[in-house]
């Protein structure tokens, strides 16, 4: 629908070290594969778990996805928390794999840094092979230590665990942290030059406050986002958290202590994007934009409509990259993702 | 410090085996299960519902002031049932049909058990029949659908619908929540009362009760 683009990653990675871009970049944390199917007119979703040639095709669709809709760079992440053996008692609804110190004990931890490359290895490799000139990757490792903790242990029980047994409590996010920091050293030398902002997902928060107590936070979660972050960092890249809920009486701690440079995320029932701007732009990246709801329910002309009020109170603000305010899931009605990056795009003068 | 003012300061704090020993004294003591039960147990609770909602207090501290709660209950359900004792109304729950979360709809449900209200937990995936039917049976007074997604909210306004087009209409009160549910979406699909926390769902649950 628009010609002549060109993609330049270096825009994503000033908006993420808070300096305004040459042109305003798009960035989405996650777009569901049936939505990037309609988007370039093919099924592709199942090549990810086929051959090696048909990991590299379903990564190049991928890639056309993203080129074709005017991005400058490709979001590309798996879940840590998949690669450890029993997990999904967060986001699979299994029974936790954790309950105890017996369990913790022998809990099969150094399985988990292999699953992560022998399962995802593949699919990264064929992203170097296959991104466009210009473009470069977004993403990394999936899921920060609270999101992989509560996969083994269940958000219930983890709370329950934090009075009973305290020093489980503390030594599931240091091995958990352990865990990822090795994965991700890793990931960073055989895979980090594809990337030019790392970043995972961890959601702290809920509607009204963070799902842990932030003492907890600070103690327990703060300290290993560190390590990661200070690896992203000595490698020369900024560092994007993606984190929903209401997450603000932490987030000076992920700033100043964690140091994460960017931040998504945004939910109007909580704070509307411009309020996370007007709050933080002058500290940190800005990664957002339309919440998903709005997304949903309105129609094309109203998000178009939304989309160039959100950006003209942005202006001005630095680092912005925009989006939804959390994902393109495979419910997104795609003609209003479409209208969504339509507006963007005409907002950033390209012609159609 | 009374016997009931030490439950309710053990409620607050998740000390379980300790309300059960002071129930189980307050008990021998003679005071009747019922004033422990409200004095006590639910006052706890209370506190800890009003500190949540305040943002005082996080979720974990809520988990074990409702796991103690109810081990103080266990005490006292025979004592109960003999004083003739009933809930203050009961109330369906379940997380609308799609969708799989369950956190918020788990929190509602002990802060409504923490207000007195017997909540009847449907699960999760729930079709709007469902809550109808287990509602019928239950004699319940309140319908709670929860929703974390987006699109999955609109299987409330089915709840809705199904309620107005069974005997329920006007017996029932539909309440809703979650985290893409606002004021105005509840009001656009005809549900009766949203809020935007656990605690104020329990309470707004009380007022339709009394």
């Amino acid at each position: 629908m628009f010609s002549g683009f060109a993609p330049d990653y270096t825009n994503i990675v000033s908006a993420a070290r808070n300096l305004t871009a040459k042109r305003l970049p798009l960035y989405e944390h996650q777009i569901d594969d049936v939505i990037m199917e309609c988007v370039i007119g093919r099924e592709f979703s199942a090549l990810q778990d086929g051959s090696a040639a048909e990991k590299a095709e379903y990564v190049a669709c991928v890639c056309e996805h993203y080129l074709k809709c005017g991005y400058d760079t490709v979001t590309f992440e798996r879940w840590l928390s998949v690669a450890f053996p029993g997990s999904g008692a967060l986001g699979g609804h299994r029974p936790p794999v954790i309950r105890d110190r017996a369990d913790f004990e022998r809990y099969p931890w150094d399985e988990v840094e292999e699953n992560f490359f022998r399962l995802y290895g593949g699919l990264y490799s064929a992203l170097r092979e296959k991104l466009p000139a210009g473009m470069k990757a977004i993403g990394g490792v999936g899921c920060g230590v609270f999101e992989c903790v509560e996969d083994l242990v269940g958000y219930e029980s983890l709370c329950l665990l934090s009075y009973d047994e305290p020093e489980l409590y503390a030594d599931l996010f240091k091995r958990v942290g352990d865990v990822s920091a090795a994965v991700w050293e890793r990931f960073l030398r055989e895979y980090g030059d594809i990337y030019c902002v790392l970043r995972f997902g961890d959601d702290l928060g809920y509607k009204s406050n963070t799902l842990l107590p932030h003492d907890d936070i600070r103690k327990h979660i703060i300290p290993q986002y560190k390590r990661v972050i200070d690896m992203v960092h000595a490698s020369g890249k900024p560092f994007l958290l993606h984190s929903c809920g209401n997450i603000f009486g932490i987030f000076d701690d992920l700033i100043d202590v964690a140091g994460v440079d960017a931040k998504h995320s945004n939910e109007d029932q909580i704070a509307p994007f411009t309020e996370w701007v007007e709050r933080y732009g002058d500290r940190i990246g800005n990664f957002g934009g339309i919440d998903v709801d709005i997304l949903c329910q309105s129609s094309e002309k109203e998000i178009g409509e939304r989309v160039r009020e959100i950006l003209r109170k942005c202006d001005g603000h630095g680092g912005i990259a925009f989006g939804s305010g959390n994902s393109i899931a495979g419910y997104v009605p795609v003609e209003n993702y479409l209208a969504m990056l339509r507006a963007v795009r005409e907002y950033r003068g390209e012609k159609a | 410090m009374s016997i009931l003012n030490e439950i309710s300061e053990y409620i607050q704090k998740g000390r379980a085996v300790e309300v059960e020993t002071c129930v189980t004294k307050a008990l021998e003591d003679g005071i009747p299960a019922q004033q422990i039960l409200s004095e006590g147990l639910l006052d706890g609770m209370n506190v800890i519902g009003e500190k949540f909602k305040n943002n005082e207090v996080f979720v974990p501290e809520v988990l074990i002031a409702a796991r103690a709660m109810n081990k103080g209950t266990a005490l006292l359900k025979p004592y109960l049932a003999a004083e003739g004792v009933k809930e203050k109304g009961v109330a369906v729950i379940g997380t609308v049909k799609g969708d799989l979360h369950d956190i918020g709809k788990n929190l509602v449900k002990m802060m409504m058990e923490g207000r007195g209200i017997k909540v009847i937990d449907v699960g999760v995936d729930v079709p709007a029949q469902k809550f109808i039917d287990v509602a019928e049976e239950n004699d319940a007074q309140i319908i709670c659908c929860s929703a974390l997604l987006t699109t999955t909210m609109n299987e409330m306004k089915n709840v809705v619908d199904a309620v107005n087009a069974s005997g329920l209409k006007g017996k029932v009160k539909v309440m809703v929540g979650g985290a893409p549910v606002s004021q105005a979406f509840a009001d656009s699909i005809g549900a009766d009362c949203y809020t935007s926390d656990a605690a104020s769902a329990a309470e707004a649950a009380v007022s339709f009760l009394e």
